[in-house]
């Protein structure tokens, strides 16, 4: 699992760095650089090609996929990935002879070429119709998702649909079944709510329809070794944080990957108040980005000492005073 | 430079008003680098809770500062504060059983900085309209609303307003608010933000709330030698 970033003049970060939890959360005002933190390991996991550095064949990934900070376009960019048992691998910037640019890896990473999504689903592709698929996973837009529950369904990985529908009805206590039905041999999700006839996903709320493609997402065959949400609390009941911070916690630990997660809903922070070294802060000063973890900040607080009941997590982060948070919107603002 | 007035308050509106006055009072503008929140509608001990954390932030220098922190809060019909007002009939248990607010947060400033203000290398600014800030826009607004003339409650339609009343309640403190504001044709905030600004601050010299906040800003006038002054 991954246990510390270190970036080095990626998109909006020149020299940030981080620790890692098995479920970590961004904090960060909008156009803070949260969104490129999750690209950094998107970009990370691209196809790799085997390059010669040193005299040794090393897997590289083309810097196509690199976008440099717009100061610092001369520079080179380079990154450390620290993993459990102190094992770290370095991304190191290369230029050969013939001009061509690549980041040379000294060790293998877990994700690698595995081309990480960044999961922002929408509402509709989740309900969409589709075409069974022989390798079905869910794409970064929610496409997928019906093909992935359809072939845990058929496959031998019923136990994985229970575990999902299970987890369905808990956080959406209307739904009876879950299923999946077909059209033109295509699949599209349908649901059965007590006492009524069995709807297709398309007529569920845009809410219910991200749950499940959550859902799916956590519990699929191979879950990608770091699965990167984006506003992970888009369309969830702040209640349902209690069950589902938890969940995502214990998925990630017992699949030794890591979720990392953006959000900007207070009452999700409220829930890593046990889990302080969880939540990663990003500010934005001088066009670059910073990432803080959480507890280097609370450092400079007494929040300690308040009473979790006084004193929620989120409130604190709402507040300003660790930081994460919108800067004056115009503090020259005053009315016409 | 100019001074730095830290403002903890509800939101943008409350702060650009609460600042005027401010500014008003002391003849300073300021900085105002960070902005601070307390979430709407949550718990006064939140607030408490916060506004010790943002004295801890500012307070460990060694001399004096032209630093002001202000907290903003509303009253909300807690008892012990000094600027508290007598009703026509007893508040219900509800408020009259609720914790005081200003001693507890005053007290907490003390232990911060010190009980000398005068003394004090960081300053605080405590800003809390008994009962709610509507308290002191509606005078500013309208001289025919005297402190002494102004409802405990928020909205007359809240069920702790019709329990007061027994039955309908008359206007309360948001209802004058908004009829005011229909009356200018301006958004709310150009309402609050104009009241602060060009309003005769004499017609708040009924309310001892205000007087309160009116001392502690001055204390800045007296402590500062900034020349900065609008």
């Amino acid at each position: 699992m991954l246990t510390h970033v270190h970036i080095r003049n990626f998109r909006s970060f020149v020299d940030a760095q981080t620790t890692l939890r098995p479920f970590t959360l961004v904090l960060g005002a909008n156009g803070s650089g949260k969104s490129n933190f999750l690209k950094f390991f998107q970009a990370t996991s691209q196809k790799c090609n085997d390059r010669t550095v040193n005299g040794q064949v090393v897997s590289a990934i083309p810097v196509v996929f690199w976008t440099k900070h717009l100061k610092h376009l001369g520079a080179p960019f380079s990154a450390d990935l620290g993993f459990t048992g102190n094992k770290v691998t370095k991304l190191a910037h290369h230029v050969d002879s013939q001009n061509r640019q690549w980041l040379a890896l000294t060790q293998p990473i877990p994700w690698q070429a595995t081309q990480l999504s960044i999961y922002n689903p929408s509402p509709d592709r989740i309900a969409a119709e589709e075409a069974p698929s022989s390798s079905p996973t869910v794409q970064g837009d929610g496409s997928g998702t019906a093909q992935v529950l359809d072939a845990l369904k058929t496959g031998d990985r019923e136990d994985l649909f229970d575990k999902i529908e299970d987890s369905f009805r808990t956080y959406v206590p209307e739904v009876e079944k879950l299923s999946l039905r077909t059209q033109e041999n295509k699949k599209q999700i349908q649901i059965r709510e007590k006492g009524l006839p069995a709807l297709p996903a398309t007529e569920l709320s845009e809410g219910t329809r991200l749950i499940l493609c959550l859902l799916t997402i956590l519990h699929q065959e191979k879950p990608p070794p770091i699965v990167l949400l984006e506003d992970i609390d888009r369309g969830l009941h702040p209640r349902l944080f209690e069950y589902v911070a938890p969940l995502i916690r214990r998925i990630a630990q017992d699949h030794d990957i890591n979720i990392i997660a953006t959000t900007h809903n207070p009452y999700l922070v409220d829930y890593f108040r046990e889990d302080k070294a969880a939540v990663v802060l990003v500010e934005k000063e001088n066009g670059e980005s910073r990432l803080i973890p959480l507890p280097d900040r609370l450092k400079e607080t007494t929040y300690s000492d308040a009473d979790a009941e006084d004193m929620p997590l989120g409130q604190l982060w709402f507040s300003g005073l660790i930081g994460g948070t919108p800067r004056a919107i115009n503090p020259q603002k005053k009315p016409a | 430079m100019k001074p730095a007035l830290y403002i903890l308050s509800e939101g943008e509106r409350d702060e650009l008003f609460y600042e005027r006055l401010c500014e008003r009072l002391t003849g300073f503008t300021f900085s105002r680098p960070d902005e601070f929140r307390s979430r709407h509608g949550s718990n006064w001990k939140s607030a408490l809770i916060l506004a010790r954390i943002l004295l801890d932030r500012y307070r460990h220098v060694s001399a004096p500062q032209e630093i002001a922190v202000m907290i903003a809060i509303d009253n909300d019909r807690a008892p012990g504060h000094p600027g508290g007002r007598a009703y026509p009939r007893p508040l219900p248990p509800h408020d009259t059983n609720k914790e005081p607010r200003y001693p507890k947060l005053q007290a907490m400033v003390n232990e911060k900085l010190g009980a000398d203000p005068a003394a004090r290398n960081v300053h605080a600014v405590i800003a809390m309209p008994v009962e709610m800030i509507e308290s002191w826009l509606l005078p500013l607004l309208n001289a025919a609303h005297s402190d002494e003339s102004l409802p405990p409650f928020s909205e007359a339609d809240s069920s702790i307003a019709r329990a007061y009343y027994g039955g309908n309640a008359p206007e309360q403190l948001k209802d004058l608010r908004e009829a005011e504001r229909k009356a200018r044709k301006v958004d709310l905030d150009t309402l609050f933000f104009d009241a602060a600004d060009t309003s005769d601050l004499a017609r708040l010299n009924g309310s001892k709330s205000f007087a309160v906040f009116r001392e502690h800003a001055e204390v800045l006038k007296t402590v500062w030698k900034s020349d900065n002054s609008n």
